[in-house]
């Protein structure tokens, strides 16, 4: 498992209180439906990636699409940490 | 939940300051030792206050069993109350907090009544506590950064919108009376964010003169820092406890708040 995508689905158990661990959340597992994951946790989820990478996610910048899965999110964030 | 022990509550009405009726559920307690601290439970706001209904309502029969009477309340154009939710600023939360805490004092012939509240109300009961004194506070999950919160606030609002397919400005079928903010369904003041905005706990609270009980409701069983500078600036009469729990403020589905609350009785029991 590559490792921020390790690190993205630690965020999504963390907040969400998943009983999980990584390897039980998909790169394209949809978030939403797969994992019950709404919108009090996507705020969350979002607050611990500017804690975990120290990046700020603008507000004009964010939509549910990139939070969709574990892929969609790594592939937003990765332009931001190089 | 109920308990046979406590009466049940007593809706009524009681004026704000400008006159505007405010709801209130009034919960008699259960023991008549004549001793026992006088309770008023300020709510969050929006979603929030819905969300957390339940357990606030289940947190005031608790209270009540124990032998402290409660008072809920819904302020001025929210809930139950009157008044107008596009006219309401930061101030006029304040101020209600203040009359339902005389009230409740005055109903139950004590000098003063003690504050609980959650999120939104939590930080107000602070600001309360720290202005005028008072028997004891207890801030559950208050919201300490107010710039942090009204981010949280539009972003949750972004999601709800996108989530329904629908642009935020049309979530109301009804367009917003002029000089409105429409923010899902709310009317709200245009500069009520910018109040909301204006509030930094870290910044503007001083110690307490009375005892009082921060709770840190999250994922986390280790404090965050920004409980543990609120507990530090809030003196040594204050106390920080942690609880591993779900936001039952963010959520429809049931969550058991019984570790709550037996952390807010086990607190006040001991004032």
């Amino acid at each position: 498992m590559a490792e921020l995508e390790e690190k993205l689905k630690r965020i999504v158990i963390d907040t969400a209180m998943l009983k999980a661990v990584p390897a039980d959340i998909g790169d394209d597992d949809d978030l939403m439906t797969k994992w019950n994951i709404g919108s009090p946790e996507i705020f969350g989820i979002v607050i611990g990636l500017e804690e975990v990478f120290g990046i700020h996610l603008g507000d004009e910048e964010f939509e549910l699409k990139k939070f969709r899965t574990v892929k969609t999110m790594a592939d937003f964030i990765r332009p931001k940490l190089e | 939940m109920s308990d046979s022990r406590a009466p049940d509550p007593q809706h009524g009405y009681i004026k704000a300051l400008n006159g505007d009726p405010l709801y209130a559920a009034y919960h008699a307690a259960a023991e008549k030792s004549g001793r026992r601290l006088p309770v008023v439970i300020a709510p969050p706001l929006f979603e929030e206050r819905k969300s957390a209904y339940a357990a606030l309502r289940q947190l005031a029969v608790a209270l009540s069993a124990a032998g402290h009477p409660v008072m809920r309340f819904d302020y001025r154009g929210s809930g139950e109350s009157g008044g107008a939710g596009a006219a309401r600023r930061w101030e006029h939360l304040a101020q209600d907090v203040a009359t339902v805490r005389k009230t409740l004092a005055s109903l139950t012939g004590k000098r003063d009544s003690g504050l609980l509240g959650l999120r939104l109300g939590a930080t107000l009961a602070l600001q309360e506590s720290i202005r005028v004194g008072g028997e004891c506070v207890v801030a559950l999950a208050p919201i300490v950064s107010g710039a942090a919160q009204v981010r949280m606030w539009k972003m949750r609002s972004k999601i709800r919108s996108e989530l329904s397919a629908q642009p935020a400005e049309a979530i109301s079928s009804a367009p917003p009376p002029a000089g409105t903010l429409d923010f899902d369904g709310y009317d709200v003041h245009p500069a009520f964010f910018e109040d909301v905005a204006k509030v930094d706990l870290l910044k503007d609270l001083a110690a307490l003169s009375c005892p009082g009980l921060v709770v840190q409701l999250s994922h986390k069983q280790d404090a965050a820092p920004e409980s543990t500078q609120l507990a530090a600036l809030l003196g040594r009469r204050a106390k920080l406890t942690c609880l591993r729990m779900e936001p039952f403020w963010d959520k429809i589905d049931d969550v058991d708040t019984g570790p709550l609350q037996n952390a807010v009785l086990e607190f006040i029991a001991g004032i």
